[in-house]
């Protein structure tokens, strides 16, 4: 109570000044004509009294001082009139001020905007009711490398029966549908969803209801729920949607409901959900991984003992069944993990350069200070003398620093809002709806925080230095020249520690550029900006039969390569990259079956000219053509990998290779041919062995089937859509394309996050090397300004210009050469920590060590020669006169 | 008039100054003539402290003031002990007589 009577009646002190001011005034001077009528009453004369009484009085500004101390104030009032003379040395300097405040402002901006990033993305529980008991559960088989695979539905069900630590579960399986019957046809993604699945996140529809128990029943009623997007997108946002029927591949589904804006779980653009009504039959299928499963943990359960607890059904399942699940194991996974686990580490990395950053900008603003606090000597000095403590004049200069920062702040929160637009492409797909980047409170507290700290950060040691002046040197000399001793070993460190962080973040931002660089070569071959992908999934219950898929494959495939630009034209299960799954296990002829899982191939589907057209280089053998076909002889084309990891040194050409057991219920195909590798899977995983078949020779592996168009042109692929587009709806009007982009266009979007990180990155380093290229400098131009009589005594003894300027550039290339060397082993060890974001070139790669060292020693040479090149311009008559 | 008896102890005057409004409302030249009568002309309170410790027990919330007039009709600035001020002066007289004899007999001691 008493503070706060205490903060109100200061608060009106300063902000009612003249009031209270009044106020006092009027007391007082009553007091005086008391004072004085009291002296008449004791007989002195009206002249006398009033003068008696002014003296009885004392000072009469020393009481008014003393009164305001107390009323004023003391503290709140001296931080005013520490602010408004800090203001007002800011306005004096305003090239200084200008400088610091837009360091200091790049420096928070950048800090800000990734924090805003690091808040929403890493810091804030996923958008769910229970977020912290949320899991996903996969399935794993590690001794062949299978991680975070999809469920086979019988595991499932055993897990959902027999575990002790969740509450619930529920499985989710992709599905995708075309809409048609109510404007263009569309392609959309989808889940089928058990019914418990929104419940578990603790989401309902913004609009209708969720579906019901019958719904979610083996010939239950045909129901969808749509997504936001599609709803608006699609629909108008029209609430008479509900109740509606909608075609979905071809069949009359009812809408129930539809989702609020902003929910979404895993991809972003899933489009709807229905039912998924598992039939027994469904739920007992193993060895076919087609369900996600969603779990809630039980409260006070931890991830470990469920992970334990399912662990053991799991280890226990594979005994049970050894031919179909050998070596199976489940993992559990936290739903933050699942959503924002692949971008911790390159969030983190960019939070570690932003902050060399700002400690860069903060080691400018401190030398721009301590060069200007030994101008200041003086004005300090007679401060001192005049009476003001240390305390004082240290809290004066803090205060000024600090006045400087928040101004950088304020810039700073300017900077970051203007970035978002950039920084949020690093917000993965899987919290892409539910995210939003803004100035949050969170944020703006946090740019406020580190605003005061960087004040102090910045502040203190000039503070400090320039408060320590002895008055008697300090006001004897001429002013420019105190405090060059320990001040100037201060500057040089701060100097140093620059170029030592800022080369630290070059060589980060080097070994990005080049991973990225080395990703995208590996594609160099596929020609990429010459290739169209279209996508179009044919519907399973239209296009199931063989001879009805091929006869569409064929026509789309003959007329798209008469349109005018096309070179030729392939389909495909999928091209590379986008498709991270379809592996089978397979058996080759001769090669003993062992006890572990049988060798998993990466399974694709295509057309005669598919591989020529994609650009996949001959190695062996031959290409698959129109000969290949269901009446012929059965064969394949396989990877490298395949040929090297399989085929035990021979030559593949001529192996024969069968799914299933060998039992003669697949038959036994032959490779023909040997084609060049390509990182299908990712940009940065591992090649797997990967096989082709020609699709007219598979019966079943519907999932397998050929969806992806490529389409080689001469010119710009994208001004081939319409005329391909027209083509497929020659053949199929009721046919929806997906996915249309060119193959560079693909790459970069793989590269996506990668890529975005890296131009951050990029350009944190090269805000840090301008940085630190303005604070060399700022350092040797003070040192040359203090040094201009000793410059001119050397020029008046015969010094040639050039000497002088080695002396300057001595001086500043040993501060650089010294920072380089601290960066270099700071870099040596700390680019170890994003060795697994990198791709194609070691952490320590030497000629990214070198080529960095090189260019910060250029810029750095130059921003020494500009002040040095000065300094053999003085004037020694000039300099000398100054002494 | 000895001089040190103002700057005594700060606690001393802010006492002082309670005690002389805890009989009724004054303003500050009426406290000052009071702790001079109380006093019997021993103690007499300088204007330079006098109103420094008046703003700084008002802030304390032990007195209140408002404007008013005073007895030759002119506009005046009154203090008020508040309750918590009465109790403050409570305390410290209690305290003060025990500082008070303590220091009696240390000088009765020879």
């Amino acid at each position: 109570m008493y503070w706060l009577r205490l903060a109100r009646a200061r608060l009106r002190g300063m902000l009612r000044k003249s009031r209270v001011e009044r106020e006092m005034d009027e007391e007082l001077r009553f007091h005086l004509r008391m004072r004085a009528a009291e002296n008449m009453r004791r007989g002195m004369p009206p002249s006398e009294a009033e003068q008696a009484a002014l003296n009885s009085f004392g000072s009469w500004t020393r009481v008014k001082e003393a009164c305001r101390d107390v009323k004023g104030g003391g503290m709140l009032e001296t931080l005013a009139q520490d602010v408004i003379f800090g203001l007002r040395m800011l306005r004096k300097h305003p090239s200084f001020t200008l400088v610091a405040v837009l360091s200091l402002g790049l420096g928070i901006g950048a800090n800000t905007a990734i924090f805003s990033l690091v808040n929403a993305v890493l810091l804030k529980p996923p958008p769910f009711r229970d977020a912290e008991r949320l899991v996903m559960v996969w399935e794993g088989v590690p001794a062949t490398g299978i991680s975070g695979d999809q469920v086979q539905p019988a595991t499932y069900a055993d897990w959902k029966a027999q575990n002790h630590v969740f509450e619930d579960m529920a499985a989710l399986r992709w599905q995708t549908f075309n809409i048609t019957g109510d404007g263009e046809p569309e392609k959309v993604q989808s889940y089928g969803v058990t019914r418990n699945f929104f419940p578990l996140l603790g989401a309902q529809p913004a609009l209708g209801r969720n579906f019901l128990p019958e719904e979610d029943a083996p010939g239950g009623a045909k129901v969808v729920l749509l997504s936001h997007g599609l709803w608006q997108r699609r629909y108008g946002g029209e609430s008479s949607i509900i109740g509606r029927d909608i075609l979905l591949n071809g069949e009359k589904h009812t809408v129930v409901g539809v989702m609020p804006a902003g929910f979404q779980f895993l991809q972003s653009y899933i489009g709807l959900w229905t039912p998924a009504a598992f039939t027994p039959e469904e739920l007992a299928v193993r060895n076919s991984n087609t369900l996600l499963v969603l779990a809630l943990l039980k409260p006070g359960v931890t991830h470990e003992q469920a992970q334990a607890d399912v662990g053991a059904i799991t280890e226990r399942l594979a005994r049970e069944y050894p031919d179909d699940l050998a070596g199976l194991q489940a993992e559990v996974l936290p739903i933050g993990e699942q959503l924002s686990g692949p971008v911790r580490r390159p969030l983190l990395l960019l939070l570690a350069a932003v902050a060399f950053v700002l400690l860069i900008a903060c080691a400018n603003v401190a030398n721009l200070l301590l060069a200007r606090a030994a101008s200041r000597q003086k004005e300090i000095a007679l401060r001192s003398a005049l009476g003001a403590r240390r305390l004082r004049i240290v809290r004066q200069l803090l205060t000024e620093s600090i006045l400087l920062s928040l101004l950088g702040g304020a810039c700073g929160l300017l900077f970051a809002a203007w970035s978002f637009e950039f920084v949020k492409k690093l917000i993965p797909d899987s919290l892409a709806l539910s995210t939003s980047l803004r100035l949050s409170l969170p944020v703006l507290g946090y740019a406020t925080l580190i605003s005061l700290v960087t004040g102090l950060a910045f502040g203190l040691a000039p503070a400090l230095q320039a408060s320590r002046a002895d008055l008697n040197e300090a006001l004897k000399q001429g002013g420019g020249r105190a405090g060059s001793g320990a001040g100037g070993r201060l500057r040089g460190a701060l100097v140093v520690t620059e170029v030592a962080l800022s080369l630290v973040l070059l060589v980060g931002a080097g070994l990005l550029v080049q991973t990225l660089a080395h990703m995208r070569g590996q594609y160099a071959g596929l020609k990429p900006e010459q290739l169209l992908t279209v996508r179009t999934v044919l519907p399973e219950n239209k296009y199931r039969p063989l001879p009805k898929r091929a006869q569409f494959y064929a026509e789309v495939l003959t007329r798209v390569e008469r349109l005018p630009g096309v070179v030729s034209a392939g389909y495909t299960t999928s091209v590379p990259l986008q498709w991270q799954g379809g592996a089978n296990g397979i058996m080759i002829e001769g090669v003993p079956e062992t006890d572990g899982p049988a060798p998993n191939v990466i399974h694709r589907q295509v057309s005669a000219h598919y591989l020529e057209t994609i650009g996949l280089a001959l190695r062996e053998g031959r290409y698959l053509d129109e000969h290949d076909n269901a009446q012929s002889q059965l064969v394949l084309v396989v990877n490298e990998t395949f040929a090297r990891q399989l085929c035990q040194g021979g030559s593949a050409i001529g192996k024969r290779i069968s799914f299933g057991t060998g039992d003669g219920t697949d038959p036994w195909r032959t490779i023909v041919g040997v084609v060049a590798d390509v990182r299908d899977m990712g940009m940065s995983a591992p090649v797997k062995a990967e096989m082709y078949l020609p699709y007219g020779q598979v019966e079943g592996f519907h999932g397998f089937k050929p969806r992806d168009l490529v389409v080689r042109t001469t010119g710009d692929p994208l001004s081939l859509v319409p005329g391909v587009r027209g083509e497929v709806h020659a053949v199929d009007p009721d046919q929806p394309l997906s996915n249309i982009a060119t193959m560079a266009q693909q790459l970069s979007e793989e590269a996506g996050a990668r890529g975005t990180g890296m131009v951050l990155l990029a350009s944190f380093a090269g805000l840090a090397l301008l940085l630190a290229a303005v604070g060399i400098y700022g350092v040797l131009a003070y040192f040359v300004t203090q040094r201009i009589p000793e410059i001119g005594v050397r020029l008046a003894l015969g010094a040639r210009p050039r000497d002088i300027l080695t002396l300057v550039l001595k001086k500043g290339m040993g501060l650089v050469l010294g920072g380089v060397a601290v960066g270099l082993v700071a870099s040596w060890v700390l680019t170890r920590l994003m060795s697994n974001m990198l791709f194609g070139v070691s952490p320590t790669d030497p000629l990214t060590f070198l080529g960095v060292s090189a260019l910060l020693a250029a810029v750095a040479f130059f921003a020494c020669y500009v002040p040095a090149r000065r300094a053999t311009k003085v004037d020694p008559l000039s300099a000398l006169r100054c002494e | 008039m000895p001089k040190q008896d103002a700057k005594l102890l700060q606690g001393t005057l802010d006492m002082l100054i309670l005690k002389a409004l805890s009989l009724s409302p004054l303003h500050g030249f009426g406290v000052g003539q009071r702790i001079v009568q109380m006093s019997a002309d021993a103690l007499r309170v300088e204007e330079g402290s006098l109103y420094p410790a008046l703003y700084r027990i008002e802030q304390q919330g032990w007195i209140n003031s408002e404007w008013g007039t005073s007895e030759n009709n002119q506009r005046a600035k009154f203090y008020k002990l508040t309750r918590a001020g009465r109790k403050q002066l409570q305390i410290e007289e209690a305290n003060w007589e025990r500082l008070a004899a303590a220091v009696f007999k240390v000088m009765q001691t020879t």
